[in-house]
């Protein structure tokens, strides 16, 4: 993991920390990208157990929108469901995701579900380390 | 490429679909590769009845598992848009001979990794170009942003040195307004709500154009 990952990774689970955009920049959306859905990916995993139902998910949906007004509007309610849907078993309902879709939902899941684990120095790290070996996978 | 060829493909995926259903993983594993080799082919061909044929098939295949109720709903997805491209051919006939499922009937295609992995590959492996629809960057300083307490939006307005509510210019050379311009620009605003989204537009556009001509 080099430098710019963990910045943008800290950034992704970090309230208050601006977006590395310089970091951004030098990764490469494409890079950028499978990590975030990486970081995505895991946090659904730890924060959703088998068997949650499509109406808990939705409830939380509605919660976490009510908790991040700023997202209102950003982030569609319905992505959010799908993708994490989608992590349960679901995977066509990601199929008309724009990436857009996807980004937000990313940002907005990964930081929600990995800050509610409350993780100190090395949980966090481990996180950081998991994330970025999934996402060597694919690039 | 010509429509013959286009059927072709197509009919070679719906082959490896009815040769799916029922049957083995590796029959599942004949349809992904099928299904590549298809569209790999209509590529180039700007076929866009085809492509939206092959379209129907992927929201019809799930993931790592294809149920035959997903599979016999794709061939027949198919089969509709072959009697489109070549009607009376054959082509579209439909397969009447293939018992429809009465339950959750799983096909693996391949195996399967953990819930995170198969997420993960979901949305990568995806057709679409990243740097293409990500061109700009600042989609992700704004959601970002999001998830900061602390954030608020810049200031559209600010207050000049005779304590008038004025906006806020992110020309550096734009023209600051006048009073009266922004009595405009208020009454526009006041129409906006309820003269309708392009009417308002244009009524901004007046308003704006009226104090920068002054």
């Amino acid at each position: 993991m080099n430098e710019d990952e963990r910045s943008l990774l800290t950034a992704a689970i970090t309230s208050g920390v601006r977006a590395p955009m310089d970091a951004i920049e030098r990764l490469g959306n494409n890079r950028t990208f499978h990590i975030m859905a990486a970081a995505m990916s895991i946090a659904i995993e730890r924060g959703f157990a088998d068997g949650t139902t499509p109406a808990q998910i939705q409830n939380y949906v509605e919660d976490l929108l009510e908790r991040f007004p700023k997202a209102d509007g950003e982030i569609k309610a319905s992505a959010l469901e799908a993708v994490i849907r989608a992590g349960l078993g679901e995977p066509e309902l990601i199929e008309p995701l724009t990436y857009d879709d996807l980004l937000g939902a990313s940002y907005l899941l990964t930081f929600d579900l990995i800050s509610q684990q409350e993780l100190d120095d090395a949980g966090r790290e481990e996180y950081f380390q998991t994330v970025i070996a999934l996402a060597d996978e694919e690039s | 490429m010509a429509l013959g060829e286009v059927v072709a493909q197509l009919i070679a995926v719906r082959g490896a679909i009815q040769t799916a259903i029922g049957l083995t993983a590796n029959a599942a594993d004949e349809v992904t590769d099928a299904l590549a080799k298809a569209e790999d082919a209509l590529a180039g061909a700007n076929h866009d009845l085809a492509m939206e044929g092959l379209g129907l098939w992927r929201r019809a295949q799930s993931g790592d598992e294809f149920t035959v109720a997903k599979l016999v709903a794709a061939d027949e997805a198919l089969a509709e848009y072959l009697e489109i491209l070549s009607p009376g051919s054959g082509a579209g006939t439909k397969n009447t001979d293939i018992a429809k499922p009465s339950g959750e009937e799983l096909v693996k295609a391949r195996p399967t990794g953990s819930r995170s992995q198969n997420l993960f590959r979901t949305m990568v492996q995806r057709d679409n170009d990243i740097d293409d629809a990500m061109k700009d960057l600042g989609k992700h300083q704004k959601f970002l942003e999001i998830s900061d307490p602390d954030w608020e939006p810049p200031p559209t307005y600010t207050t000049n040195e005779v304590g008038h509510r004025i906006p806020v210019m992110t020309a550096p050379d734009a023209p600051q307004p006048d009073a009266a311009s922004i009595g405009s620009l208020a009454v526009a605003s006041g129409i906006l709500i309820v003269a309708g989204a392009k009417k308002a537009k244009d009524i901004t556009k007046t308003a704006i154009e009226h104090w920068r001509s002054k």
